[in-house]
Protein backbone atom coordinates (compact mmCIF):
# COMPACT_ATOMS: atom_id res chain seq x y z
CA UNK A 1 0.00 0.00 0.00
CA UNK A 2 1.50 3.32 -0.47
CA UNK A 3 -0.65 6.12 0.42
CA UNK A 4 -0.10 9.63 -0.33
CA UNK A 5 1.10 12.41 2.20
CA UNK A 6 -1.13 15.67 2.32
CA UNK A 7 0.25 18.73 3.70
CA UNK A 8 -2.21 21.22 4.92
CA UNK A 9 -0.64 24.58 5.11
CA UNK A 10 -1.43 28.27 4.91
CA UNK A 11 1.42 30.34 5.63
CA UNK A 12 -0.99 33.08 7.66
CA UNK A 13 -2.13 32.01 11.26
CA UNK A 14 -5.71 31.38 12.53
CA UNK A 15 -6.88 30.70 8.80
CA UNK A 16 -7.88 27.27 10.22
CA UNK A 17 -5.19 24.78 9.10
CA UNK A 18 -5.42 22.60 12.59
CA UNK A 19 -9.82 22.81 12.52
CA UNK A 20 -8.91 21.30 8.53
CA UNK A 21 -6.66 18.82 9.09
CA UNK A 22 -9.24 17.64 11.78
CA UNK A 23 -12.15 17.21 10.27
CA UNK A 24 -10.31 15.67 6.59
CA UNK A 25 -9.01 13.39 8.04
CA UNK A 26 -11.82 12.39 10.28
CA UNK A 27 -13.99 12.73 7.35
CA UNK A 28 -11.40 10.11 5.09
CA UNK A 29 -11.31 8.07 7.96
CA UNK A 30 -15.62 7.71 8.07
CA UNK A 31 -15.49 7.26 4.41
CA UNK A 32 -13.49 3.72 5.40
CA UNK A 33 -9.79 4.98 4.73
CA UNK A 34 -7.04 4.42 6.89
CA UNK A 35 -5.84 7.76 8.06
CA UNK A 36 -2.80 9.61 10.69
CA UNK A 37 -3.09 13.04 11.07
CA UNK A 38 0.82 14.14 12.22
CA UNK A 39 0.82 17.67 13.97
CA UNK A 40 4.25 19.34 12.90
CA UNK A 41 3.82 22.54 15.32
CA UNK A 42 6.05 21.37 17.84
CA UNK A 43 5.64 23.89 21.09
CA UNK A 44 2.38 24.71 19.98
CA UNK A 45 0.19 21.78 19.12
CA UNK A 46 -3.68 21.81 19.06
CA UNK A 47 -4.56 18.90 16.46
CA UNK A 48 -4.99 16.56 19.62
CA UNK A 49 -7.30 19.41 21.73
CA UNK A 50 -9.75 19.56 18.34
CA UNK A 51 -9.68 15.40 17.97
CA UNK A 52 -10.42 15.45 22.26
CA UNK A 53 -7.36 13.22 22.38
CA UNK A 54 -5.13 15.28 25.08
CA UNK A 55 -4.81 13.17 27.54
CA UNK A 56 -3.94 9.70 25.65
CA UNK A 57 -0.98 10.85 24.56
CA UNK A 58 2.27 9.48 25.94
CA UNK A 59 4.95 9.78 23.46
CA UNK A 60 4.96 12.32 20.76
CA UNK A 61 7.00 12.62 17.58
CA UNK A 62 10.22 13.96 18.88
CA UNK A 63 10.21 10.62 21.15
CA UNK A 64 9.99 8.88 17.58
CA UNK A 65 12.72 11.08 16.25
CA UNK A 66 14.88 10.76 19.22
CA UNK A 67 14.25 6.89 19.66
CA UNK A 68 12.49 6.76 22.56
CA UNK A 69 9.73 4.39 21.01
CA UNK A 70 8.77 3.18 18.40
CA UNK A 71 6.55 5.15 15.58
CA UNK A 72 3.60 2.75 16.28
CA UNK A 73 3.48 3.36 20.40
CA UNK A 74 3.26 7.02 19.36
CA UNK A 75 0.34 6.64 16.98
CA UNK A 76 -2.73 7.69 19.14
CA UNK A 77 -6.32 5.69 17.81
CA UNK A 78 -9.23 8.43 17.93
CA UNK A 79 -11.86 7.64 20.40
CA UNK A 80 -14.59 7.06 17.62
CA UNK A 81 -12.98 5.78 14.39
CA UNK A 82 -10.14 2.80 15.09
CA UNK A 83 -9.41 4.19 11.27
CA UNK A 84 -7.68 7.48 12.53
CA UNK A 85 -4.42 7.70 14.21
CA UNK A 86 -2.58 10.99 15.58
CA UNK A 87 1.03 11.48 15.72
CA UNK A 88 1.06 14.22 18.07
CA UNK A 89 3.82 17.00 18.38
CA UNK A 90 5.82 18.21 21.63
CA UNK A 91 4.64 21.00 23.47
CA UNK A 92 7.83 21.36 25.68
CA UNK A 93 10.15 21.73 22.72
CA UNK A 94 10.62 23.47 19.60
CA UNK A 95 10.74 23.56 16.13
CA UNK A 96 14.07 22.08 15.92
CA UNK A 97 13.61 18.82 17.26
CA UNK A 98 12.90 17.52 14.51
CA UNK A 99 14.70 17.89 11.04
CA UNK A 100 12.95 17.52 7.32
CA UNK A 101 15.02 14.43 6.90
CA UNK A 102 13.46 12.70 9.81
CA UNK A 103 9.99 13.79 9.28
CA UNK A 104 10.46 12.33 5.80
CA UNK A 105 11.07 8.96 7.15
CA UNK A 106 8.66 8.98 8.92
CA UNK A 107 5.80 9.95 6.50
CA UNK A 108 7.70 6.95 4.48
CA UNK A 109 7.36 4.62 6.84
CA UNK A 110 3.66 5.31 7.37
CA UNK A 111 2.88 5.53 3.98
CA UNK A 112 3.39 1.70 3.87
CA UNK A 113 0.34 1.16 6.54
CA UNK A 114 -2.00 3.87 5.48
CA UNK A 115 -4.39 5.53 2.80
CA UNK A 116 -3.82 8.98 3.94
CA UNK A 117 -0.96 10.95 5.89
CA UNK A 118 -2.11 14.51 6.61
CA UNK A 119 0.62 16.73 7.58
CA UNK A 120 -0.95 20.02 10.10
CA UNK A 121 1.75 22.61 9.04
CA UNK A 122 2.41 25.31 11.61
CA UNK A 123 1.99 28.73 10.78
CA UNK A 124 5.08 30.75 8.71
CA UNK A 125 7.81 29.63 5.97
CA UNK A 126 10.40 28.76 8.59
CA UNK A 127 11.88 25.45 9.79
CA UNK A 128 8.05 24.60 10.67
CA UNK A 129 7.07 24.55 7.13
CA UNK A 130 9.91 23.25 5.71
CA UNK A 131 9.67 20.15 7.50
CA UNK A 132 6.03 20.10 6.88
CA UNK A 133 6.27 19.58 3.60
CA UNK A 134 9.49 18.09 3.54
CA UNK A 135 7.67 14.42 3.01
CA UNK A 136 4.54 15.54 0.96
CA UNK A 137 3.32 14.92 -2.36
CA UNK A 138 0.05 16.67 -2.24
CA UNK A 139 -0.69 20.12 -0.80
CA UNK A 140 -3.84 21.40 0.49
CA UNK A 141 -3.59 25.72 0.86
CA UNK A 142 -6.06 26.88 3.39
CA UNK A 143 -6.89 30.20 3.32
CA UNK A 144 -9.89 32.90 4.23
CA UNK A 145 -11.14 35.25 1.65
CA UNK A 146 -9.01 38.44 3.08
CA UNK A 147 -5.76 40.13 1.37
CA UNK A 148 -3.55 39.39 4.08
CA UNK A 149 -4.32 35.17 4.02
CA UNK A 150 -4.85 35.57 0.15
CA UNK A 151 -0.87 36.98 0.14
CA UNK A 152 0.46 34.89 2.22
CA UNK A 153 -1.43 31.94 0.53
CA UNK A 154 0.40 32.99 -2.96
CA UNK A 155 3.87 32.75 -0.95
CA UNK A 156 3.08 29.10 -0.04
CA UNK A 157 2.11 28.50 -3.35
CA UNK A 158 5.22 30.22 -4.75
CA UNK A 159 7.38 27.91 -2.36
CA UNK A 160 5.07 24.74 -2.92
CA UNK A 161 5.51 25.06 -6.45
CA UNK A 162 9.30 24.84 -6.45
CA UNK A 163 9.42 21.46 -4.77
CA UNK A 164 9.43 18.78 -7.03
CA UNK A 165 7.93 16.37 -4.82
CA UNK A 166 4.46 18.14 -4.34
CA UNK A 167 2.37 16.96 -7.04
CA UNK A 168 -0.49 18.94 -7.13
CA UNK A 169 -1.87 21.69 -4.88
CA UNK A 170 -5.48 22.58 -4.46
CA UNK A 171 -7.26 25.64 -2.74
CA UNK A 172 -9.41 25.71 0.20
CA UNK A 173 -11.28 28.98 1.24
CA UNK A 174 -12.32 28.66 4.73
CA UNK A 175 -14.85 30.83 6.38
CA UNK A 176 -16.70 32.19 3.70
CA UNK A 177 -19.63 34.46 5.04
CA UNK A 178 -21.76 34.36 1.95
CA UNK A 179 -24.01 37.04 2.92
CA UNK A 180 -21.19 39.55 3.52
CA UNK A 181 -20.21 38.57 -0.35
CA UNK A 182 -23.57 39.48 -1.10
CA UNK A 183 -22.83 42.90 0.20
CA UNK A 184 -19.99 43.18 -1.73
CA UNK A 185 -18.06 43.44 1.98
CA UNK A 186 -16.37 40.29 1.37
CA UNK A 187 -14.21 38.73 -1.80
CA UNK A 188 -16.03 35.88 -3.25
CA UNK A 189 -14.84 32.68 -3.41
CA UNK A 190 -14.28 33.67 -7.45
CA UNK A 191 -11.97 36.29 -6.74
CA UNK A 192 -9.93 34.43 -4.77
CA UNK A 193 -9.55 31.69 -7.08
CA UNK A 194 -8.93 34.05 -9.98
CA UNK A 195 -6.23 36.02 -7.77
CA UNK A 196 -4.26 32.59 -6.81
CA UNK A 197 -4.75 31.10 -9.74
CA UNK A 198 -5.01 27.49 -8.50
CA UNK A 199 -7.67 24.78 -8.63
CA UNK A 200 -10.32 24.66 -5.54
CA UNK A 201 -10.64 21.63 -3.70
CA UNK A 202 -13.51 23.08 -0.89
CA UNK A 203 -15.19 26.02 0.38
CA UNK A 204 -15.92 25.74 3.82
CA UNK A 205 -18.93 28.29 5.07
CA UNK A 206 -17.97 30.51 8.81
CA UNK A 207 -19.86 28.24 11.56
CA UNK A 208 -20.24 29.41 15.03
CA UNK A 209 -20.74 24.99 15.46
CA UNK A 210 -16.77 24.77 14.59
CA UNK A 211 -16.02 27.08 17.69
CA UNK A 212 -18.19 24.55 19.64
CA UNK A 213 -16.88 21.90 18.16
CA UNK A 214 -13.20 22.98 18.55
CA UNK A 215 -14.05 23.28 22.87
CA UNK A 216 -15.76 19.89 22.68
CA UNK A 217 -12.94 18.35 20.92
CA UNK A 218 -15.23 16.99 18.80
CA UNK A 219 -15.14 17.29 14.69
CA UNK A 220 -17.63 19.30 13.22
CA UNK A 221 -17.86 16.33 10.28
CA UNK A 222 -19.39 14.42 13.06
CA UNK A 223 -22.72 16.63 13.48
CA UNK A 224 -24.45 15.79 10.06
CA UNK A 225 -26.32 18.70 10.49
CA UNK A 226 -23.85 21.42 10.15
CA UNK A 227 -23.00 23.13 6.82
CA UNK A 228 -19.66 22.93 7.43
CA UNK A 229 -19.09 19.75 8.20
CA UNK A 230 -20.79 18.47 4.90
CA UNK A 231 -18.21 20.66 3.14
CA UNK A 232 -15.74 19.11 4.82
CA UNK A 233 -17.11 15.43 4.04
CA UNK A 234 -17.17 16.88 0.48
CA UNK A 235 -13.46 18.01 0.84
CA UNK A 236 -12.89 14.14 1.56
CA UNK A 237 -14.53 12.96 -1.09
CA UNK A 238 -13.05 15.40 -3.77
CA UNK A 239 -9.72 13.61 -2.18
CA UNK A 240 -10.47 10.55 -2.72
CA UNK A 241 -11.21 11.32 -6.40
CA UNK A 242 -14.98 11.68 -6.66
CA UNK A 243 -16.57 14.36 -8.42
CA UNK A 244 -18.85 16.38 -6.05
CA UNK A 245 -20.47 19.49 -7.24
CA UNK A 246 -19.59 22.68 -4.70
CA UNK A 247 -22.45 23.05 -1.92
CA UNK A 248 -24.44 25.27 -1.98
CA UNK A 249 -23.56 27.46 1.49
CA UNK A 250 -26.25 30.75 0.87
CA UNK A 251 -28.85 27.82 2.14
CA UNK A 252 -31.56 29.54 4.44
CA UNK A 253 -30.80 27.96 8.00
CA UNK A 254 -33.37 29.46 9.73
CA UNK A 255 -37.24 29.28 9.18
CA UNK A 256 -37.20 33.31 8.60
CA UNK A 257 -34.37 33.03 6.31
CA UNK A 258 -36.13 30.11 4.32
CA UNK A 259 -39.47 32.13 3.82
CA UNK A 260 -37.22 35.56 2.71
CA UNK A 261 -35.77 33.74 -0.13
CA UNK A 262 -38.66 31.92 -1.01
CA UNK A 263 -39.72 35.45 -1.43
CA UNK A 264 -37.11 36.85 -2.90
CA UNK A 265 -36.46 34.36 -5.72
CA UNK A 266 -40.38 34.90 -6.34
CA UNK A 267 -39.50 38.82 -6.28
CA UNK A 268 -36.53 38.10 -8.98
CA UNK A 269 -38.87 35.89 -10.89
CA UNK B 1 18.83 48.99 38.26
CA UNK B 2 22.04 48.30 40.23
CA UNK B 3 24.96 48.08 37.48
CA UNK B 4 26.86 45.87 39.37
CA UNK B 5 26.97 42.51 37.54
CA UNK B 6 26.24 39.35 39.67
CA UNK B 7 27.46 36.00 38.34
CA UNK B 8 25.59 32.73 39.12
CA UNK B 9 27.66 29.48 38.59
CA UNK B 10 25.20 26.46 37.35
CA UNK B 11 28.12 24.59 36.19
CA UNK B 12 27.15 21.62 38.24
CA UNK B 13 23.65 21.69 37.27
CA UNK B 14 22.84 18.87 34.78
CA UNK B 15 19.18 19.22 34.28
CA UNK B 16 16.71 22.63 34.38
CA UNK B 17 14.94 21.89 37.58
CA UNK B 18 18.89 22.35 39.70
CA UNK B 19 18.65 25.49 37.62
CA UNK B 20 16.00 26.99 38.55
CA UNK B 21 16.51 25.70 42.50
CA UNK B 22 20.37 27.29 42.30
CA UNK B 23 19.11 31.10 40.80
CA UNK B 24 16.37 30.75 43.24
CA UNK B 25 18.65 30.36 46.01
CA UNK B 26 21.35 32.96 44.79
CA UNK B 27 18.18 35.74 44.81
CA UNK B 28 17.78 34.65 48.72
CA UNK B 29 20.84 36.79 49.91
CA UNK B 30 19.70 40.29 51.19
CA UNK B 31 20.53 43.37 48.27
CA UNK B 32 20.27 40.81 45.56
CA UNK B 33 17.75 42.24 43.78
CA UNK B 34 17.70 44.63 40.62
CA UNK B 35 20.95 43.31 39.40
CA UNK B 36 22.58 42.36 35.96
CA UNK B 37 23.02 38.70 35.98
CA UNK B 38 25.49 36.84 34.73
CA UNK B 39 24.70 32.62 34.06
CA UNK B 40 27.68 30.32 34.25
CA UNK B 41 26.06 26.89 32.48
CA UNK B 42 27.66 23.64 32.16
CA UNK B 43 27.58 21.65 29.27
CA UNK B 44 23.97 21.55 29.50
CA UNK B 45 21.30 21.35 26.77
CA UNK B 46 18.40 24.30 27.19
CA UNK B 47 15.44 25.03 24.93
CA UNK B 48 13.96 27.96 24.32
CA UNK B 49 11.25 27.75 26.75
CA UNK B 50 13.50 26.55 29.43
CA UNK B 51 15.99 29.74 29.13
CA UNK B 52 12.62 31.56 28.70
CA UNK B 53 11.56 30.70 31.89
CA UNK B 54 14.73 30.88 34.06
CA UNK B 55 14.94 34.88 32.25
CA UNK B 56 11.29 35.21 33.71
CA UNK B 57 12.47 33.79 36.91
CA UNK B 58 15.22 36.72 36.80
CA UNK B 59 12.75 38.95 36.00
CA UNK B 60 10.44 38.16 39.06
CA UNK B 61 13.39 39.52 40.89
CA UNK B 62 13.69 42.54 39.96
CA UNK B 63 16.72 41.51 37.64
CA UNK B 64 17.89 41.29 34.21
CA UNK B 65 19.65 38.13 32.39
CA UNK B 66 22.72 40.08 31.05
CA UNK B 67 25.28 37.11 29.31
CA UNK B 68 25.08 33.46 29.41
CA UNK B 69 28.49 31.50 29.05
CA UNK B 70 27.85 28.05 27.96
CA UNK B 71 30.49 25.08 26.40
CA UNK B 72 27.15 24.12 24.55
CA UNK B 73 26.42 25.12 20.78
CA UNK B 74 22.89 23.89 20.81
CA UNK B 75 22.15 26.68 24.05
CA UNK B 76 24.54 28.99 22.20
CA UNK B 77 22.77 29.56 18.86
CA UNK B 78 19.42 29.40 20.96
CA UNK B 79 20.36 32.35 23.45
CA UNK B 80 22.17 34.12 20.40
CA UNK B 81 18.93 33.81 18.33
CA UNK B 82 16.98 35.43 21.61
CA UNK B 83 19.54 38.14 21.53
CA UNK B 84 20.90 37.11 25.03
CA UNK B 85 24.59 38.24 24.75
CA UNK B 86 26.86 34.47 24.97
CA UNK B 87 30.72 34.48 26.66
CA UNK B 88 32.81 31.56 25.99
CA UNK B 89 33.78 30.17 29.31
CA UNK B 90 37.76 30.79 30.06
CA UNK B 91 37.58 27.59 31.94
CA UNK B 92 38.33 24.55 29.42
CA UNK B 93 36.98 21.36 31.75
CA UNK B 94 33.96 21.74 34.02
CA UNK B 95 35.04 21.89 37.61
CA UNK B 96 33.76 21.49 41.33
CA UNK B 97 32.51 23.93 43.33
CA UNK B 98 33.93 26.37 45.06
CA UNK B 99 34.41 25.27 48.15
CA UNK B 100 35.25 21.64 47.20
CA UNK B 101 37.87 23.08 45.65
CA UNK B 102 39.62 24.69 48.67
CA UNK B 103 39.10 21.27 50.49
CA UNK B 104 40.92 19.66 47.34
CA UNK B 105 43.80 22.23 47.87
CA UNK B 106 44.44 22.12 51.14
CA UNK B 107 44.80 17.88 50.60
CA UNK B 108 47.26 16.37 49.67
CA UNK B 109 46.40 15.82 45.73
CA UNK B 110 46.54 12.44 44.95
CA UNK B 111 43.51 11.76 47.45
CA UNK B 112 40.49 13.63 45.88
CA UNK B 113 37.69 11.82 48.01
CA UNK B 114 39.38 11.89 51.31
CA UNK B 115 39.86 15.40 50.81
CA UNK B 116 36.06 16.51 50.17
CA UNK B 117 35.16 14.13 52.76
CA UNK B 118 37.30 15.39 55.24
CA UNK B 119 36.28 18.85 54.75
CA UNK B 120 32.45 17.86 54.73
CA UNK B 121 33.04 16.55 58.12
CA UNK B 122 35.00 19.44 59.70
CA UNK B 123 33.82 22.78 58.11
CA UNK B 124 34.99 24.68 61.24
CA UNK B 125 38.40 24.01 60.17
CA UNK B 126 38.66 25.75 57.34
CA UNK B 127 36.84 28.92 59.10
CA UNK B 128 40.21 30.13 59.98
CA UNK B 129 42.04 30.08 56.59
CA UNK B 130 40.85 33.05 55.26
CA UNK B 131 37.07 31.90 53.91
CA UNK B 132 34.08 33.77 54.51
CA UNK B 133 32.77 32.26 57.44
CA UNK B 134 29.81 31.32 55.78
CA UNK B 135 30.89 29.73 53.22
CA UNK B 136 32.50 27.23 55.94
CA UNK B 137 29.30 27.34 57.52
CA UNK B 138 26.99 26.02 54.83
CA UNK B 139 29.84 23.43 53.91
CA UNK B 140 28.72 20.91 56.54
CA UNK B 141 25.08 21.71 56.19
CA UNK B 142 23.24 19.17 54.37
CA UNK B 143 20.70 21.43 52.81
CA UNK B 144 23.38 23.34 50.90
CA UNK B 145 24.71 19.77 49.92
CA UNK B 146 21.67 18.89 48.47
CA UNK B 147 21.31 22.14 46.90
CA UNK B 148 24.70 20.92 45.43
CA UNK B 149 26.76 23.12 43.11
CA UNK B 150 24.13 25.83 43.33
CA UNK B 151 25.72 26.48 46.48
CA UNK B 152 28.13 28.95 46.01
CA UNK B 153 26.05 31.40 44.42
CA UNK B 154 25.72 32.56 48.17
CA UNK B 155 28.61 34.65 47.74
CA UNK B 156 28.98 35.35 43.94
CA UNK B 157 32.75 35.36 42.96
CA UNK B 158 34.21 36.64 39.82
CA UNK B 159 36.28 33.98 39.04
CA UNK B 160 39.57 35.60 37.62
CA UNK B 161 39.59 38.22 40.23
CA UNK B 162 37.96 37.14 43.80
CA UNK B 163 39.73 33.65 42.97
CA UNK B 164 42.98 35.38 43.07
CA UNK B 165 42.34 36.92 46.14
CA UNK B 166 41.55 33.92 48.09
CA UNK B 167 44.81 32.35 46.54
CA UNK B 168 46.78 35.15 47.55
CA UNK B 169 45.16 34.72 50.92
CA UNK B 170 46.23 31.28 51.20
CA UNK B 171 49.46 32.26 50.37
CA UNK B 172 50.35 34.50 53.38
CA UNK B 173 48.35 31.87 55.68
CA UNK B 174 50.87 28.94 54.47
CA UNK B 175 53.47 29.84 52.14
CA UNK B 176 55.92 32.67 53.18
CA UNK B 177 58.21 31.05 51.24
CA UNK B 178 59.06 32.41 47.49
CA UNK B 179 59.66 29.07 45.67
CA UNK B 180 56.05 27.87 47.31
CA UNK B 181 54.71 31.05 45.71
CA UNK B 182 55.75 30.05 42.33
CA UNK B 183 53.89 26.43 42.63
CA UNK B 184 50.39 28.39 43.67
CA UNK B 185 50.50 30.15 40.89
CA UNK B 186 50.93 27.51 38.56
CA UNK B 187 48.58 25.70 40.53
CA UNK B 188 45.39 25.51 37.93
CA UNK B 189 42.28 27.33 40.11
CA UNK B 190 39.87 24.79 39.38
CA UNK B 191 40.11 20.85 40.23
CA UNK B 192 40.38 18.77 37.80
CA UNK B 193 36.68 17.13 36.51
CA UNK B 194 35.70 13.84 38.08
CA UNK B 195 33.57 11.24 37.00
CA UNK B 196 31.54 11.09 40.11
CA UNK B 197 27.78 11.53 40.04
CA UNK B 198 26.31 14.32 42.17
CA UNK B 199 24.78 12.78 45.39
CA UNK B 200 21.09 14.32 45.45
CA UNK B 201 19.53 13.65 48.21
CA UNK B 202 16.37 12.64 47.22
CA UNK B 203 14.08 14.29 50.29
CA UNK B 204 14.90 17.33 49.21
CA UNK B 205 12.16 19.64 48.67
CA UNK B 206 11.90 22.45 45.70
CA UNK B 207 9.27 24.73 45.98
CA UNK B 208 8.31 27.31 42.87
CA UNK B 209 6.93 29.83 43.72
CA UNK B 210 4.79 30.74 39.80
CA UNK B 211 2.22 29.48 37.43
CA UNK B 212 3.79 26.70 35.37
CA UNK B 213 2.56 27.79 31.33
CA UNK B 214 1.90 25.36 28.54
CA UNK B 215 5.31 24.07 27.53
CA UNK B 216 7.25 24.69 30.67
CA UNK B 217 8.44 21.31 31.94
CA UNK B 218 9.61 20.82 35.95
CA UNK B 219 11.85 18.19 36.71
CA UNK B 220 12.96 17.55 40.09
CA UNK B 221 15.09 14.99 41.94
CA UNK B 222 13.15 15.52 44.85
CA UNK B 223 9.60 16.65 45.86
CA UNK B 224 8.22 19.44 44.20
CA UNK B 225 5.28 21.80 45.55
CA UNK B 226 4.10 24.26 43.53
CA UNK B 227 2.56 27.27 44.88
CA UNK B 228 0.41 28.26 41.76
CA UNK B 229 -2.04 26.57 38.76
CA UNK B 230 -0.25 24.09 36.50
CA UNK B 231 -1.82 25.27 32.64
CA UNK B 232 -2.45 22.21 30.19
CA UNK B 233 0.88 21.85 28.22
CA UNK B 234 2.64 21.77 31.29
CA UNK B 235 4.46 18.61 32.64
CA UNK B 236 5.70 18.27 36.05
CA UNK B 237 8.05 15.55 36.56
CA UNK B 238 9.64 14.21 40.49
CA UNK B 239 11.61 11.57 42.14
CA UNK B 240 9.25 12.44 44.89
CA UNK B 241 5.80 13.89 45.83
CA UNK B 242 4.25 16.95 43.93
CA UNK B 243 2.29 18.89 45.75
CA UNK B 244 -0.13 22.01 43.55
CA UNK B 245 -1.36 24.49 45.60
CA UNK B 246 -3.72 25.72 42.87
CA UNK B 247 -5.42 23.79 39.72
CA UNK B 248 -3.33 20.95 38.70
CA UNK B 249 -4.72 21.38 35.02
CA UNK B 250 -1.09 19.31 33.73
CA UNK B 251 0.70 16.20 33.04
CA UNK B 252 2.09 15.11 36.46
CA UNK B 253 4.62 12.20 37.13
CA UNK B 254 5.54 11.75 40.42
CA UNK B 255 7.81 9.29 41.75
CA UNK B 256 9.88 8.96 38.26
CA UNK B 257 12.47 6.50 39.36
CA UNK B 258 9.69 3.82 40.58
CA UNK B 259 8.89 4.83 43.61
CA UNK B 260 5.83 3.77 44.08
CA UNK B 261 4.64 5.27 47.34
CA UNK B 262 5.09 8.91 45.52
CA UNK B 263 1.85 10.94 45.56
CA UNK B 264 -0.02 13.64 43.98
CA UNK B 265 -1.58 16.62 45.48
CA UNK B 266 -3.73 19.29 44.00
CA UNK B 267 -6.25 21.53 45.49
CA UNK B 268 -8.04 21.13 42.63
CA UNK B 269 -7.43 17.84 40.40
CA UNK B 270 -7.90 18.21 36.46
CA UNK B 271 -4.99 16.93 35.70
CA UNK B 272 -4.67 15.59 31.51
CA UNK B 273 -2.45 12.59 32.76
CA UNK B 274 -1.67 11.09 36.22
CA UNK B 275 1.63 9.15 36.22
CA UNK B 276 3.01 7.75 39.50
CA UNK B 277 6.20 5.32 39.19
CA UNK B 278 5.45 3.09 35.97
CA UNK B 279 1.31 3.50 36.59
CA UNK B 280 -0.42 5.52 34.29
CA UNK B 281 -3.50 7.50 34.34
CA UNK B 282 -5.98 9.69 32.33
CA UNK B 283 -8.92 12.47 32.78
CA UNK B 284 -12.20 10.82 31.62
CA UNK B 285 -13.00 11.56 28.33
CA UNK B 286 -16.41 13.23 29.22
CA UNK B 287 -14.60 15.93 30.98
CA UNK B 288 -12.15 16.97 28.59
CA UNK B 289 -12.45 20.67 28.93
CA UNK B 290 -9.69 22.30 27.08
CA UNK B 291 -9.31 25.31 29.25
CA UNK B 292 -8.60 25.37 32.99
CA UNK B 293 -11.80 25.17 35.62
CA UNK B 294 -10.92 28.62 37.77
CA UNK B 295 -13.00 27.85 40.52
CA UNK B 296 -13.03 29.37 43.62
CA UNK B 297 -14.78 26.13 45.33
CA UNK B 298 -11.70 23.61 45.83
CA UNK B 299 -12.21 20.28 46.23
CA UNK B 300 -8.19 19.21 47.73
CA UNK B 301 -7.34 15.89 46.48
CA UNK B 302 -4.59 13.05 46.32
CA UNK B 303 -3.19 10.46 43.92
CA UNK B 304 -1.79 7.42 45.27
CA UNK B 305 -1.34 3.64 43.93
CA UNK B 306 -3.83 0.95 45.11
CA UNK B 307 -3.54 -2.36 43.31
CA UNK B 308 -1.44 -0.96 40.44
CA UNK B 309 -3.97 1.52 39.25
CA UNK B 310 -3.97 5.60 40.74
CA UNK B 311 -6.80 6.57 43.16
CA UNK B 312 -7.97 9.76 43.86
CA UNK B 313 -8.97 10.70 47.30
CA UNK B 314 -10.62 13.49 48.96
CA UNK B 315 -8.29 15.73 51.18
CA UNK B 316 -10.47 17.08 54.65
Amino acid sequence: MTGSVIVITSGKGGVGKTTTSANIGTALAKDGNKVVLIDTDIGLRNLDLLLGLENRIVYTIVDVVEERCKLKQALVKDKKNPNLCLLAAAQTRDKSAVTAEQLKEICDTLKEDFDYILVDCPAGIEQGFQNAVAGANEAIVVTTPEMSAIRDADRIIGLLEAKEEVEKYRLLVNRVRPNLIKTNDMMSVEDVVEILSCDLIGVIPEDTGVITSTNKGEPIVNDENSLAGQAYMNVAKRIQGEEVPFLDIDQPRTIVEKIKKFFSKKVKA
Amino acid sequence: MNNELFVIDLTGCTNTGEIITSVSAAFEVPDSRERKIGLKLSDITLNQAQILSIQSLIASYASELDFVETLNESTKNICENMGIRVQTPQYVEKHEPNYEQIGFEIAPKDDNSNAQSNFEAQPQELKGNGLPSDIADMGGNNISDSLGNGFEEFQPIDFNEDGKQIMETYKKAYDEDEEDKQTWEEVDYYAPPTDEPVVVDSKQTIYVNQTLRSGQVLEFDGNVVIIGDCHPGSEIKATGDITVWGVLGSIAHAGMKGNRDAKIRALKMNAVQLRIANCYSRRPDGTNIPYIIKSSVFTPEEARIVDDSIVLFKIN
